[in-house]
């Protein structure tokens, strides 16, 4: 290998390792250890994102964590977040209080393919806190509904106290435009009036023509990967499922290299990535 | 900030570990605005005043009265940090676990009747639920106060997980046991320390105790095939301050 | 930067005059680093005199076995690489990034404007380079892109030296590295002793580097001079004896996660990361935030984070990569395979650092080769 001489742009571009300062202008307690946070920032921002996309949020002094963007705050630079609390960082997110600041990085990521679903069916399937990610993508269709065909939302949970967006959902299921469906798996027919048992049982109630569906899945690996073996029996292509995958996320550009999956960089190359892209690797233990 | 009620305990050690905090020097001043030093024997005579929001605990269970002491020091704490090596793997004294009590009660006691202890000195984890262990002996004591503040703030700590050997290569320490053929316990240790044996070309005394996943039977093998070292003198490099630890105790076995 | 049309100039400077060189360093204000002797290794350090080089010392390496050795004669470079490479300057171990101020309930972010010294590279290997060249495409390149490390490579005052010798452990050959460094330095050497001689030849690569050298005592090359220093890259050749077969390397890997050698590794790894500190690619850090109560201040360090270690990758459920296996295999596949994908080169330039300073002398040509024994394809 000749050696090559390392050539250098001119005008570094922006650090993309400083957060800037955001203003948590409301919180919601969605569940236990779940809040949703709309947040301003204090200068101005021009992010738009794309949905699937993903912040790094950083608490004073505790650290960084990925979050999923589930949709803008209602304004150009804000941005709406359901966060879950797991471990140091997001536990503080969760005990974090109105007018509090976070440092917020991004977004990051590719994001779904909306280009992909037009004149398609589409299938959103979420599983428990993989809602988020994909609620911020009902906005871009709803904005443009002609474009596309049926759309369904199929959403699984625990149990019925796990539901996410209790009122987004109810308003989005009486609009028509996409139709919702809820699987609660631990439910009796005193605890929940609609479906008792798996998210996955949900597909065979959805409307949609296989050759020509797109589905975008969200929700724990283990359930993604049962839910792309389902999908793969209905005719659905490999190049047309879509998962949002998950590793832990450090510089959040492809640099740190903690969060890769085979040769992939969940971060710079994902979180979304075609079924066809991952198969090869999803099924290796460890990897 | 609410000030938290912090304790210091002392069962079987020698005391290394509750040095480390007033070792402390400036910092301890900056603990004592956080924190209501509530009982520590070593600094202070004050009675014990639970309850506890931090207890501190050094050393190994080796009496009855330590049994019941420790369970009682549990139901009074809401977090309950060990400290050192006695209290996270049972100590040096621990090798009496090996041998019999009443043979080592005889050659070290002109009147071993009177002496009535256990026959194992074990970790505080075999007898209590466990908040968080912070190994070394001594503990470091940067650590200390990382994990004190990290608890005041609600966080779980973060220390670095990795080997001695990590320490070693940051501070521009040739491994001893590739160009001294020195053996070393770096590679299956908890870094902590800082690697200051091995600068001084000394192999690593594994005073931090295990590191996750240890896989001392590898290198057991390599020192005995490749450096001549004897069956003993291992024996005696893993059978030290925390010799009944997984991955020490039982160094030469597949697990 | 190097400019093609100077790779053609070479000159000659005679053994006597080489402290010059140091002193043309020291006064262009660069601080040198190169090749120094610690009681029982070779490593890297600051350079103030020549005496400071491992004058008359070479090394034996093997897996696992590093032994110094006095030479016959007085080479000021006739030793193979030590444990430490440019990594440990261009590529600082620690950084901070940025501070925080917490007053009134807001946070001001400050971003660290690190200082950027003059370092000047005496002795870096062909290998060594091409690491450089390839932790240049990292971090200097796109998203990953990182401002200081840009500025201390544009400031590195690169000298190699051509290898004359090469240990059991090198096998720059099979990976197209070396032993002889073709350009992408500003200035490169080859020691050229024997009973009666002792001189360097110098090659020019940059504008800066014939600029250096301009005030040195330098002869013109004559043509015994290019074939004895021909003749000293020759011998580094000859004395390699390790081999890569790369070959179809990244489906090797792809095509074999499950194979049983994997298991057999993982029966002799110790996870102590001592791989991915003495490999001059090895890239991955991580991000530590600290918080001083006093000051209401909080800090963000960026630092050298290891695969070995089990919470390098985790999800909620706890860590991805428990097993020593999974990591060593981790750590090598994305070495040799998954590199190739990401960056359009494979991670590894046949230093053999990795080999030597194994504790349990773990061979990485070794594992491919048993890879290739009841691959699950054929990859020839």
């Amino acid at each position: 290998m000749k050696a090559k001489e390392c050539q250098f742009v001119a005008e570094p571009p922006d650090s993309i390792l400083l957060p800037k300062a955001f203003i948590i202008e409301k919180k919601v307690i969605e569940c236990s250890r779940v809040v949703s946070l709309w947040i301003a920032p204090l200068e101005k921002n021009e992010c738009a994102f794309k949905p699937g996309q993903f912040l790094m949020v950083y608490v004073f002094g505790v650290g960084e964590a990925a979050i999923s963007l589930a949709g803008n705050g209602g304004d150009q630079g804000k941005y709406f977040l359901t966060v879950r609390a797991v471990g140091s960082v997001t536990r503080a997110i969760e005990q974090a209080k109105e007018k509090d600041i976070l440092g917020i990085r991004g977004p990051f990521g590719n994001g779904w393919p909306i280009q992909e679903a037009s004149t398609k069916d589409i299938l959103l399937i979420a599983g428990g806190i993989g809602l988020p990610p994909l609620w911020s993508t009902i906005p871009f269709f709803l904005q443009n509904r002609s474009r596309y065909g049926r759309i369904s939302l199929l959403y699984g949970v625990r149990t019925p106290q796990d539901i996410l967006y209790k009122d987004k959902l109810e308003s989005l299921s009486k609009g028509k435009d996409i139709s919702v469906k809820i699987a609660v798996e631990l439910a009796t027919a005193r605890t929940w009036n609609g479906h008792i048992g798996n998210v996955l049982n949900l597909i065979s109630h959805a409307q949609f023509s296989p050759p020509s569906t797109i589905v975008f899945v969200c929700g724990p690996e283990p359930m993604m990967r049962f839910c792309a073996y389902t999908l793969l029996k209905y005719g659905i292509a490999k190049e047309h499922i879509y998962f949002s995958m998950e590793r832990n996320m450090r510089c959040a550009i492809g640099s740190c290299g903690h969060c890769q999956f085979g040769p992939l960089f969940l971060c710079k190359n994902g979180p979304v990535f075609s079924y066809q892209t991952i198969e090869p690797f999803l099924n290796i233990a460890e990897i | 900030m609410v000030m938290k009620k912090l304790a210091v305990w002392k069962f079987t050690s020698c005391d290394g570990c509750q040095l480390s905090l007033l070792d402390l020097e400036d910092e301890l001043l900056e603990i004592d605005k956080n924190f209501v030093i509530s009982y520590f024997l070593e600094a202070s005579s004050r009675s014990p005043d639970p309850p506890f929001d931090i207890s501190l605990v050094e050393g190994s269970i080796t009496t009855e009265e330590a049994k019941r002491k420790i369970i009682e020091i549990r139901n009074h704490s809401s977090i309950l940090i060990t400290i050192g090596a006695c209290a996270t793997a049972g100590g040096i004294q621990a090798l009496r676990n090996f041998a019999s009590l009443q043979t080592a009660k005889e050659r070290v006691y002109p009147q071993p009747e009177l002496i009535n202890v256990l026959p194992t000195s074990l970790p505080i984890s075999q007898y209590v639920q466990v908040d968080y262990e912070l190994q070394g002996c001594p503990i470091n004591k940067q650590q200390l106060l990382s994990v004190l503040y990290s608890f005041l703030f609600g966080f779980r700590p973060s220390l670095n997980s990795g080997s001695v050997c990590m320490e070693c290569k940051m501070r521009g320490t040739p491994c001893v046991m590739v160009s001294s053929k020195t053996l070393c316990l770096g590679p299956v240790t908890h870094a902590g320390c800082g690697a200051i044996c091995p600068s001084f070309g000394r192999g690593c005394y594994g005073c931090y105790g295990p590191k996750e996943t240890p896989n001392s039977p590898s290198l057991s093998r390599w020192a005995k095939e490749k450096l001549s070292i004897e069956s003993t003198v291992l024996k005696q490099a893993f059978h030290t301050f925390n010799c009944i630890a997984d991955g020490f105790k039982r160094f030469d076995e597949e697990d | 930067m190097p400019e093609p049309m100077f790779l053609e100039k070479k000159k000659i400077l005679q053994r006597q005059d080489f402290g010059k060189l140091i002193d043309a360093l020291h006064q262009e204000g660069y601080t040198i680093i190169g090749p120094v002797l610690s009681e029982t290794a070779i490593s890297y350090g600051e350079i103030q005199s020549e005496t400071d080089l491992p004058i008359g010392w070479t090394d034996i390496q093997e897996a696992g076995k590093y032994q110094l050795k006095r030479r016959p004669d007085e080479a000021l470079f006739g030793y193979n690489v030590g444990f430490q490479s440019m990594k440990k300057y261009l590529f600082p171990p620690r950084q901070r990034l940025f501070t925080v101020d917490k007053k009134a309930g807001r946070l001001t972010f400050v971003e660290e404007n690190p200082q950027i010294q003059k370092y000047a590279f005496l002795g870096v290997r062909s290998c060594d380079l091409h690491a450089a060249l390839i932790q240049d495409k990292i971090f200097s390149e796109g998203s990953s892109r990182d401002k200081a490390y840009v500025r201390r490579r544009e400031e590195a005052f690169v000298i190699v030296v051509q290898c004359g010798q090469s240990s059991s452990c090198c096998f720059c050959l099979s990976m197209g590295t070396g032993p002889k460094a073709e350009g992408g330095f500003d200035l490169a050497l080859t020691e050229c002793i024997d009973r009666q001689q002792h001189f360097f030849l110098i090659e020019i690569g940059s504008l800066r580097g014939e600029k250096l050298i301009s005030s040195l005592p330098l002869k013109d090359v004559k043509e015994e001079d290019l074939l004895f220093a021909a003749r000293v890259i020759d011998n580094a050749k000859a004395q390699m004896t390790k081999v890569m077969d790369t070959k179809g390397i990244k489906e090797l890997f792809y095509s074999n996660w499950e194979h049983p050698r994997w298991d057999d590794v993982a029966s002799r790894c110790i996870a102590c990361s001592t791989c991915t500190l003495v490999c001059p690619t090895c890239f991955c850090w991580t991000i530590e935030d600290s918080i001083s109560l006093t000051d209401q201040k909080a800090e963000r360090w960026k630092r050298w984070d290891f695969c070995y270690s089990m919470e390098f990758s985790h999800l909620p459920s706890g860590s991805v990569r428990s097993s020593i296996k999974s990591r060593y295999r981790q750590w090598l596949s994305h070495k040799l395979a998954s590199w190739i994908d990401q960056f359009g080169m494979s991670g590894c330039v046949g230093c053999g650092r990795c080999i030597t300073w194994c504790p349990v002398g773990i061979d990485i040509t070794e594992e491919v080769a048993a890879l290739r024994v009841q691959s699950k394809e054929d990859v020839s």
